[in-house]
């Protein structure tokens, strides 16, 4: 166990140069890249004072070093600025408003496209080089080839406009009202005892996180797939099975778990591509999390709240690998000592 | 012979299709295992060994499958026996033990969990009567109880190996198929485990089929020894018959090449040529290429199986007489 | 490399892998056809309005018109165009700028490597769209400007792949010490690394553009990609979802048909190459 705890320890450390490597990344993005962001934020009308002031109070008046010294600084306290524009509120508050929404979100749609990898994974593995195998190779490329605003466009248009079966923009029915606890409306409803603030969550859930599952699960197949047939023709599985334990609990139990670890090591990579994915999936289906933020705010050239969404989102990315490789340490015992 | 058999193989037929062509592994082999009886079934490698141990619990890979034959177990013949009634005597009544211990345990969980697994899958026990069971038949094996929550990268090979024979014996079944137990450990623990053997011979009364490469060692522990060649047996008979006179041309070759200490004739002698292809075997008998005795009748037709004191034996050698 | 007579023989060995390639390969072909004699096919202005808006598929109009009454098919012809520019010029920056830092980090190897690759690695964890959108953000809207983003994201691709080559090539040599001791880095990059890299290449670069062409999708249909009016299948597909719920369709299924179609063709085509090219590693 101690050796665990060494590991965790260094995984750590390695973390930290690449979120400063990221920081850093943001920091020129947001700056060397052409266009004088004052000037893009207040126009060209803007009288010199104004120009003046915002330039102080973005700290673009001093030399580069001191304001990257300044944004490090800031973001290690916790502390991403203050928007722009409508009431001026910090921004780390803007981003915890609609964080839950893309955590709901992305929950969900990992959810389906794990459970759906997993299922057309082994049962491609379970019958390598047959017509399933194959059929199933191809639902993996186009899959991932989905682009998730049509896909989720088709399901609107179907569900929602001919069938009108699923809502198709938001997170709640306005009538339904359950108190905001986490933020997360299936868990609050939970929490506060409301079957159909549940039921409602749900079915709004319903139509994003198919759109989202469906189009990440394609990598799924392919990789629980490959780990799978590899892991079949393995030793201790003619072993397990040669000391009678049954098939199902072989290929289900035994198989599985271990095929499962090298689908876990690539997840940290895999959850990029929810983040990425779930842009999307909000802005088609107007759902109120921080992708929509994002894209909402590029509009009205909110400056620090563009730049304090990106650095969360590096954030996110950097601790979410950590916990992955923490969580395969934890699972994996061969890591361990 | 006052044992009674307890496994009788009949003709047994095992191939791989590989497209178009058919790799005739086991070939009409014939033999039976008695109660108590250690057999050993030695070849060179390649000549189906494996595949006959395999094909008796039923877990040939793909391709392979079985085309003809017996196997009767107890007088049932596993061969038509549906999957679910085979999965109930795997482990129960049969159990198998195979060459590379390194990669025959789940290495993802606790050794003593797998022991209680395989336990549990076979006995209607609790998990703390299952536990008891595992410890003791890994004390049994020389395994430290205290060992029960490692997990199998922390053994040595030898170790894992006994830990693969409590699991082998853990469900007392009737019957064991080592194949190659040793091959991947070194002397000294491959004597231990052949020591092993024994004792669990003459303790629990198993029977043992013994698949080995070495004729030596089979000579040492197996009661009876199969010579298998490309896909046949060749002889089979009791150890003590077939040390004191080889019938088959190849038996006796196989012996001449083991060296000799008593008679400190160290000189290493082997069989002139290669084993054959099994995709292709030669016509008649499949040694007749590389046998020193061979006679025209033995490249045009398979000399039959002939029973001759209790020994079974494949050559037209005998069949004159 | 590939004489005829192989293929041949391939094509009956893999049959699946081939058929792969075929299909991916046409799709490809079609688009690029189609964006090269966009003004001969396509058969009105993509810019102008020529008709009443939203009228639904017809003899007159094969995909309909738009909010604006402008033909759909002709600016689904237009818009290969602009997807089919913007990709392949940022997939070849990103090879170019990639292939030359890798080449950089794996010859002099030490503190250059070191920060260079974690570097690359750092941007490869970072959501490749969102990187896009930061970038596309700051630049402002424009046909460059999208290229720009989108080949930031690409460029750990073409690093890393080079970067290992580089370093594989290193230890061969180090055991074959007489070609180390005369050989020159030209020598070593044109007689070692190229052939190595050469067989992959393709299957990374098509790859690598079914990617580019979702994101550069996904890049305008959040409205940060090419400016209005140039026709564009995300911006338009975009544009048509106003009035989809109102159940006109066509106006995004078409353009949105054929970013799928394209990523789709992109990918068969890697992954038929890839199982030809290099038969030993499987999906
Ligand atoms: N999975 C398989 N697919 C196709 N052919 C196989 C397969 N396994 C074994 N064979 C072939 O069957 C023949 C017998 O193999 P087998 O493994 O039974 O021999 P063996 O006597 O156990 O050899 P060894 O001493 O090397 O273990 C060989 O010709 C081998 O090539
Ligand atoms: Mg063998």
């Amino acid at each position: 166990m101690a050796s665990l705890k060494a590991y965790i320890i260094t995984r750590i450390l390695l973390t930290i140069p690449m979120i400063f490597i990221l920081l850093t990344l943001v920091f020129f993005i947001m700056r060397i890249l052409p266009g004088d962001p004052v000037l893009a934020i207040v126009g060209m009308k803007a009288s010199p004072e104004q120009i003046e002031r915002l330039r102080r109070e973005l700290g673009l008046d001093k030399s580069w070093l001191e304001q990257y010294i300044d944004y490090v600084a800031m973001i290690f306290r916790g502390d991403l600025g203050r928007s722009m524009i409508w009431g001026r509120r910090p921004v780390v508050r803007e981003i915890w408003d609609r964080f839950p929404a893309t955590l709901e979100l992305t929950i969900f749609g990992f959810t389906v496209s794990v459970l759906i990898g997993l299922l057309t994974g082994v049962l491609a593995a379970l019958k390598p080089e047959t017509k399933v195998d194959v059929s199933l190779r191809l639902y993996g490329i186009v899959a991932y080839a989905l682009f998730i605003p049509l896909l989720g466009m088709l399901f609107q248009l179907v569900f929602g406009v001919y069938l009108r079966v699923f809502p198709v923009a938001g997170r709640k029915s306005p009538l339904v009202d359950v108190p905001v606890i986490t933020g997360l409306y299936t868990l609050d409803s939970i929490l506060s005892g409301s079957i159909v603030g549940f039921f409602d969550a749900l079915w709004h859930l319903f139509l994003p996180s198919l759109t989202l599952g469906i189009v990440l699960s394609g990598v799924y197949t392919r990789l629980v797939r490959t780990s799978m047939v590899e892991v079949l023709r393995e030793d201790f599985i003619r072993a397990l099975l040669a000391r009678g334990i049954p098939r199902d609990r072989v290929v289900f139990v035994h198989a599985l778990k271990n095929a499962f670890i090298p689908v876990l090591t690539m997840m940290g990579l895999q959850f990029a591509l929810l983040l990425a994915g779930a842009v999307l999936t909000e802005t088609t289906f107007s759902w109120p999390g921080i992708g929509t933020f994002l894209v909402e705010r590029i509009e009205y050239r909110d400056y620090t709240t563009v730049q304090g969404t990106i650095v969360f989102y590096a954030l996110l990315v950097s601790f979410v690998s950590l916990a992955v490789d923490i969580i395969y340490a934890i699972i994996d015992p061969r890591i361990r000592y | 012979m006052v044992t009674t058999s307890l496994l009788s193989i009949r003709d047994l037929r095992a191939y791989y299709m590989l497209g178009d062509t058919v790799v005739k592994a086991v070939d009409g082999v014939s033999f039976d295992v008695g109660e108590g009886e250690i057999a050993a079934i030695v070849g060179e490698s390649g000549s189906g060994k494996s595949t006959l141990g395999l094909a008796i619990i039923k877990l040939l890979p793909y391709p392979g499958r079985i085309t003809g034959g017996k196997v009767l177990f107890r007088g049932v013949d596993l061969v038509d026996l549906p999957e679910e009634e085979m999965a109930k005597i795997r482990g129960r009544e049969i159990s198998a033990v195979f060459q590379d211990p390194l990669t025959s345990l789940d290495p993802l969980i606790r050794v003593g969990d797998q022991i209680v697994e395989t336990i549990m899958s076979h006995f209607d026990l609790s998990k703390d009567e299952a536990r008891k069971q595992a410890e003791k038949y890994m004390k049994l094996v020389g395994i430290p109880p205290q060992r029960f929550y490692d997990y199998p990268h922390q053994f040595s090979g030898g170790m894992r190996q006994r830990i693969m024979i409590a699991m082998a014996i853990a469900t007392r079944p009737k019957l064991i198929i080592a194949d190659e137990p040793t091959t991947a450990l070194d002397v000294i623990v491959q004597a231990q485990i052949m020591e092993l053997f024994k004792k669990l011979k003459e303790e629990l009364g198993l029977s043992i089929i013994l698949i080995t490469h070495d004729i030596a060692l089979a000579m040492e522990v197996a009661d009876k020894i199969g010579v298998m060649y490309a896909g046949h047996l060749m002889e089979y008979g009791s150890s003590i018959d077939i040390y004191e006179k080889p019938v088959h041309p190849y038996t006796r070759g196989l012996l001449e090449a083991v060296p000799n200490i008593e008679t400190s004739d160290m000189k290493l002698r082997y069989i002139k040529g290669n084993p054959p292809d099994l995709a292709s075997p030669p016509s008649g008998c499949r040694f007749h290429p590389r046998c020193p005795y061979r006679m025209d009748i033995c490249s045009s037709k398979e000399p039959p199986t002939v029973l001759l004191n209790g020994r079974i034996v494949k050559c037209f050698l005998v069949g004159e007489e | 490399m590939i004489s005829l007579e192989n293929l041949y023989k391939l094509a009956r060995r893999r049959k699946l892998d081939f058929l792969l390639t075929v299909v991916g390969g046409t799709i490809v072909f079609i688009v690029i056809v189609m964006a090269i004699l966009a003004p001969y096919i396509s058969p009105y202005d993509p810019y102008r309005s020529v008709n009443k808006a939203l009228l639904p598929p017809s003899d007159q109009h094969f995909m309909g018109t738009d909010n604006l009454g402008r033909d759909v098919f002709s600016r689904v012809i237009y818009g290969s165009r602009t997807v089919m520019f913007v990709t392949l010029v940022s997939t070849i920056l990103s090879m170019s700028i990639g292939t030359l830092l890798g080449l950089i980090s794996g010859f002099y190897g030490r503190i250059v490597d070191r920060i260079l690759s974690i570097i690359m690695d750092s941007i490869y964890a970072f959501p490749g769209l969102i990187l896009a959108i930061a970038v596309a953000a700051m630049l402002g809207p424009g046909v460059i400007n999208t290229v720009v983003s989108i080949s930031v994201v690409y460029i750990p691709t073409y690093f890393r792949m080079i970067r290992g080559q580089v370093l594989s090539v290193k230890n061969q040599l180090y055991v074959e010490a007489a070609v180390a001791l005369g050989a020159r880095s030209h020598t070593i990059l044109f007689k070692y690394i190229l052939p190595n890299v050469l067989p992959i290449l393709p299957v990374v670069f098509s790859m690598n553009i079914a990617d580019a062409v979702l994101t550069e999708a996904g890049l305008s249909f959040l409205g940060l990609g090419v400016p209005a009016p140039i026709p564009d299948w995300g911006f338009d597909l975009k544009n048509g979802q106003r009035n989809l719920l109102a159940g006109y369709w066509w106006i995004s299924l078409f353009p949105g048909v054929f970013i799928v179609l394209l990523a789709i063709g992109f990918s068969l085509l890697s992954e038929g190459l890839n199982e030809l090219l290099n038969p030993s590693r499987r999906w």
